[in-house]
This record gives C-alpha cells, structure tokens and sequence, in this order.
C-alpha cells in the first residue's frame, strides 16, 4: 500500500468516527431535552385568555390553540379581542383580521356570582364550570371563587333555578379595544 | 462638640430641571399647629372587619389608641381623643369610581397625646424590637411613598441614606422638618445604624437649605463620630430625589429599576418618616404629619403640624383660603401631585403637600419634534417616541423604548411647548401594562387549573372504564356458572 492509499483509508475512518459521534450525540441530546407536545400549540395557547368558554367552538383555549396550529382562523375569540389576534398574527407571520362576529363581541371580563338564597345546591353549575371555581356540595349553598372565575357563563345554561349571574368584575380592568377592522393596526 | 463631615457631591444629574424653587413662600411663616374639630379617616380596602364591629357610634377613642391594622402590619393610632361620629362610604380624595370606608370622628380633646400610648423603647433596641414598633406606631414612608418603614428593614442592610433633597419646587415639609426636629432626625439615624448594623450613613441635601444644613449640624451627636456618617450637599435640581437617583447622587451606585435598592442593601427614609420613627421610640405612634400648603392660588402658604384625617378645606382655609377664581387643588407638588376632587376628604399619612394654582385652559397641540422632552428626561428616555407609541395604542413598542423606566417626574410636561400631557399619558400606559400583566397571571392560573381538572377528569373516567370492565368480567363469569349448573341439571 502507498502512502495516498493509508491516507484516504485514515480520512475515511476519521470522517465515519467524527459523524458518528456527532450523531450520538446528537440523539442523546435530542432525547434528553424532547419537548413533548407541539411548542407551537404551546406558544398560541399562551397568546389566548384562557377563559375556557368555548366561543371558539372548541371545548376550551388549548384545544382552540391545537386548531389554530393546524390552520384554523384567528379570529374566533370573543374574550381575546383585539389583543389576542394581534398577539396570534404576530406569533404566526399572517395580517391581523377582524374579530369574526359569528362567535361573539368583545365585552369586558365579568364574574360569575351565585345568588345564595335562591340555590338549591344541585351541584350542575360545579360540574359544569371548566376551572373549578365553584365551591359547594350536594344540597348545601354553592359560591363563585370570584378570584378564579374566567367569566365564561358555562355555568349558566345547567342552573335549574337560574340564581348565577355574570357582573362586572369588582377590580380594575383593562380596556376593551375596538375589534373594527378599520382600527386594526398591522405591525412588523 | 461633634462635627459632621459634610461632602458635595461631585455628580451630577444629567437632563432635569432647574426652576425657581418657589420655596420661600411657605417657609416665610412659622409652623401652625392644626386643631380640627372633626376627622375623617379613610379605611383600607384590605380591612376585615368594620370599625363598628369594635365601636359603636358615639364611643369615645383616646389619641393614641389603635383604630385598625392594614395587611402590612401597619397600625393606625387614633390621632386625637374622638368621638365617633359614623362609619360609612365615601369619596376618596381623588375622586376615584370605587368608594372608600370611611371613619369620620369629633374631635373631644384638640391636643395631642400627651402621654406615650405605647411603652417608650430602651436606648440602643435590637432590629427586630424596632420593626415591631416601627409597624405598631404606623411608620410609613411619609415623603409621599407611604410604603411600610418596616418592610424595607428586612433585608440585610448597610447603608443608610436620608432623602432630605426634597427637590420639587414649593415642598418644604421635609425642609421645614430638619430646621425643627433635627436632633430626633438624628436620634432615628442613631437608633437604626446599631438595631440594623448599618456600616455608613449618609444624609443628603440639596445646597438651597442652608438654615436646614445648619441646624443639622448644630444638632449633631458625639456618639456618631465613631461612625462612617456624612451630609452630602448636591446641586438643586429636579427629580434629585427620586430614589435611584439620589443613591447615585450620593453614593455613585446605579441601581436597576429591575431591583429595589434594599436588595443592595441601601434603604432610604425621608427625613420626616425619620423623625417620627424617634417620636415612635419614644411611645408616640404616628398621629400627626407636618404639611405645606402653598402654591400661586393659596392666600397665605405656610407649614402645618396637622393630625391625620383633617379635612382638606379646613387645612386650606386655615392657610388663608384659595384666591377668587377657578383654582385645581393637587395632592402633591406642581409637578407630581394629582388633582383632588374631593376636598372634604381627610390628610393622610402620605399628604407632603396640598398644591393649589389657578386652572390653565392649555389646549394641547401635535408634537413637534422639538426633542426638549428628551433633553431634561432624568433617565434618558425619548417622551416624544413614548408618547406617539402609547397613543397609537402601541404598549409593547413603548415598554420597549422604556416606559417602564419613567419616573413621572412630569419634567417633560413642563417644557413641552405644544402642552402635551406626557406624564399622564405613561401613567396611564403604566397601568396598563400592570393590569396586562395581571391578566396574564390570571390567565396562567386558569390554564393550570384547567388541565387539573381534565387530567382528573380523564383519571375518573379510566377509573369507571376499568371498574366497569371487571364487572363485566364478574358478571360473564356468573353467568357461565348458572349455565354449567343448568347443563348439570338436565343432564
């Protein structure tokens, strides 16, 4: 063998043994730190207000998040308002679009309230409410947790006696901005 | 007689603003004592029970006695011997939509407590029997902060310094305070370097209080001398006492806005919350603040000795009355203070100064780009790029141009030629971001409590299904059993 045939042989050896170290490590490393779950549901989710009303036609914010993620519109939720879509079309590179009126308008965030004296304590409000905020048990007076309560209105439609109403929440809160579509300011 | 090493400091502020201090005016009189007849205290939202659960109308309370507790620990004396007159709902002083609880009280005994209500400290306390009476006595920031004095001395401390720049035009509580009260101002910085273990302490002045430099001197004890204790005198100039700029102003240190200075280890107490923090030592909660009345519309400015929770207008009349005319009333100086709308709301603790000019019909016209915000801002922000972003609705480009870097100092305010409202604009910008950023959390807390409650959704649903199919295996089997012995039977 001459000498160029040894060198080609140890370039070939040293090259097989860099990539496939390379590649080890590469693997471990995308087994150690695998991220389970889409990071982009993860991302859109964060942009949602989680108020987990189901305006969306989805039951709750991250299963809107897993739609959008595969291509659903923007626009469908009511409480997010303009500030959702803008955080969304930045998130995901598309124009900013009017909020779809078909799920509902803007309104400012409210809290459930039970009227105490008129409920029989059914528990269907308990089940009914998606973040656990109602407090109660079977035959004993239920109540709202006012601090935990998204202000979906999921717990009105189950109420036999109708004694849940929505109020405007009792702590400062931010401004509704306009969904109009003239008002819509693309950015970026 | 002990000497006191007194420092200029060689820095300086960059942008800020030089202005006639206006000061002379309310300092031309003597310190008036207040005698209200009547009082009117508001209560804190944060406040469990009502007063009428310990009180009923027409008890009497001796000064001195404690009304309420707030969450922080802080205990509200009673600032005269009163009657209660009632407990009820009212405007606050700004006006503000939600209501505040009101105590309102008749005066029975116009003088204050003349013996201590609580039992007066041994010279020399340990740090933890000082925050405890710090927050029974009710010592709060008095220099309009209002935080909680004993709360800053948790952390580990080491240096002192004493904000007694007082650099807005027109305040002269703080100044009128050392003039009269140095020697306690000097009992507290005594009291708190051995209870905290403080290494330095430094007290700063801006060079427009000579009368107040000389009787800090003049009072100046001998068992200082063994420690690193100093006055440093700075150039008079708007915001220098602004926290972080005041620590740099005397010290050289820069402190992000991101910490708080007791995190490094520096806490700064205005000179009046320290001279009562030695009322306190001595038994004497906080019943009374010293306040300026002053301003362009007040008929006699001076300084008053007044008890928590007389009225405004009893205060402004007492300072002559406001002049004919459409006047604004500002709680606070003529560049931070903001407009009280109700003037029969009572002092509180954080009430330096009652402000009152003329009301100005300045109607605001477009930037134009003049670029004089920028020059006096103490902290190096651009108020034009600020001010266009936030009023295009663009919080996330103005909190990256450093909105939440503003002090509300109000300096752009004063030299913006199209009367701009600058600073109310990144107030409220502020406000916003704050509440955004509490719907976040709240957003956060309700995702987290949505997947709990999938998860034990799901783990229920699991648990039927399996229960179920060994019932269903339970039952095949019997099944099978009754079929076996029917099959025995027939045969």
């Amino acid at each position: 063998m001459n000498e160029i045939t040894i060198d080609i042989i140890a370039g070939v050896i040293a090259l097989t043994a860099l990539t496939t170290a390379g590649g080890l490590l590469l693997q471990t490393l995308s087994r150690r730190f695998r991220v389970d779950g889409s990071p982009l549901v993860a991302q859109i989710d964060a942009c949602l207000p989680q108020t987990q009303c189901g305006q969306c036609g989805h039951p709750g914010c991250r299963p809107y998040a897993e739609a959008i993620a595969s291509g659903e519109s923007i626009n469908k939720c009511p409480p997010g308002g303009r500030d959702t879509i803008e955080a969304l079309a930045d998130l995901l590179g598309k124009e900013p679009i009017p909020l779809d009126a078909a799920h509902g308008i803007t309104e400012l965030p409210k809290v459930a309230v039970i009227d105490e004296t008129v409920c029989i304590g059914c528990t269907k409000c308990i089940v009914a409410c998606p973040v656990d905020a109602i407090l109660g048990a079977a035959k004993l007076m239920h109540t709202v947790i006012a601090d935990e309560c998204t202000g979906c209105d999921l717990c009105l439609a189950p109420c036999p006696v109708d004694c849940i109403a929505l109020v405007p929440r009792s702590w400062p809160t931010r401004d509704i901005k306009s969904t109009d579509s003239r008002e819509v300011i693309a950015r970026g | 007689m002990a000497e006191c090493r007194i420092i200029q400091s060689p820095r300086r502020l960059a942008g800020g603003l030089q202005r006639a201090d206006g000061k002379a005016l309310s300092l031309s009189q003597p310190l008036m004592q207040m005698n209200p007849p009547v009082l009117q205290l508001a209560l804190p939202d944060t406040l469990e029970d009502t007063p009428l659960e310990r009180w009923s109308i027409g008890d009497q309370i001796e000064a001195g006695q404690p009304l309420f507790t707030t969450q922080e620990g802080i205990t509200q004396a009673c600032p005269r011997t009163a009657t209660v007159e009632s407990v009820g709902t009212g405007k606050t002083l700004s006006g503000s939509p939600t209501p505040c609880r009101l105590l309102n009280l008749t005066v029975v005994d116009p003088d204050p407590p003349r013996q201590p209500s609580l039992t007066p400290l041994p010279a020399n306390p340990d740090g933890r029997t000082l925050r405890q009476r710090a927050a029974d006595a009710g010592i709060v920031g008095l220099g309009g902060g209002g935080f909680p004095a004993h709360l800053k001395w948790q952390h580990r401390l080491h240096t002192l310094i004493v904000n007694g720049a007082e650099c807005e035009p027109f305040l002269t509580a703080d100044e009128q305070t050392m003039r009269l009260r140095a020697p306690a101002i000097w009992d507290a910085v005594v009291a708190l370097m051995s209870a905290l273990s403080l290494q330095r302490c430094v007290l700063v002045l801006e060079d427009n209080k000579p009368e107040a430099l000389a009787a800090l001197q003049a009072a100046y004890p001998s068992v200082l001398d063994a420690q690193d204790v100093c006055i440093t005198v700075i150039q008079s100039q708007y915001p220098s006492g602004a926290e972080r700029q005041l620590i740099w102003l005397a010290l050289g240190l820069e402190i992000a806005t991101t910490t708080s200075p007791v995190e490094h280890g520096i806490v700064v107490h205005n000179p009046v919350t320290l001279a009562a923090l030695a009322d306190a030592l001595h038994g004497y909660p906080l019943t009374d603040r010293i306040v300026t009345v002053t301003g362009p519309s007040i008929v006699t400015p001076g300084t008053f000795q007044t008890p928590l929770g007389t009225p405004i207008d009893l205060l402004l009349s007492q300072a002559g009355g406001l002049r004919p005319g459409h006047h604004n009333v500002f709680h606070g100086g003529p560049y931070t203070g903001w407009p009280i709308s109700n003037t029969a709301a009572g002092v509180r603790a954080t009430t330096a100064c009652l402000y009152a000019a003329p009301v100005v019909s300045q109607t605001p016209s477009p930037c134009i780009r003049c670029g004089a915000c920028a020059e006096v801002c103490p902290v190096h922000l651009q108020p034009q790029q600020l001010f266009a972003a936030l009023t295009h609705d663009q919080l996330d480009e103005a909190l990256h141009v450093g909105l939440s870097q503003c002090l509300e100092c109000g300096a752009c305010d004063v030299v913006c030629p199209s009367n701009l409202s600058l600073t109310k604009t990144f107030q409220d910008g502020i406000q916003d971001h704050q509440l955004q950023q509490a719907e976040k959390q709240r957003a956060d807390r309700a995702r987290t409590r949505f997947e709990a409650r999938n998860q034990r959704l799901l783990k229920r649903s699991e648990a039927d299904e399996t229960r179920r199919a060994v019932r269903r295996e339970r039952s095949g089997s019997a099944l099978d059993r009754i079929r076996a012995a029917r099959a025995e039977e027939t045969h």
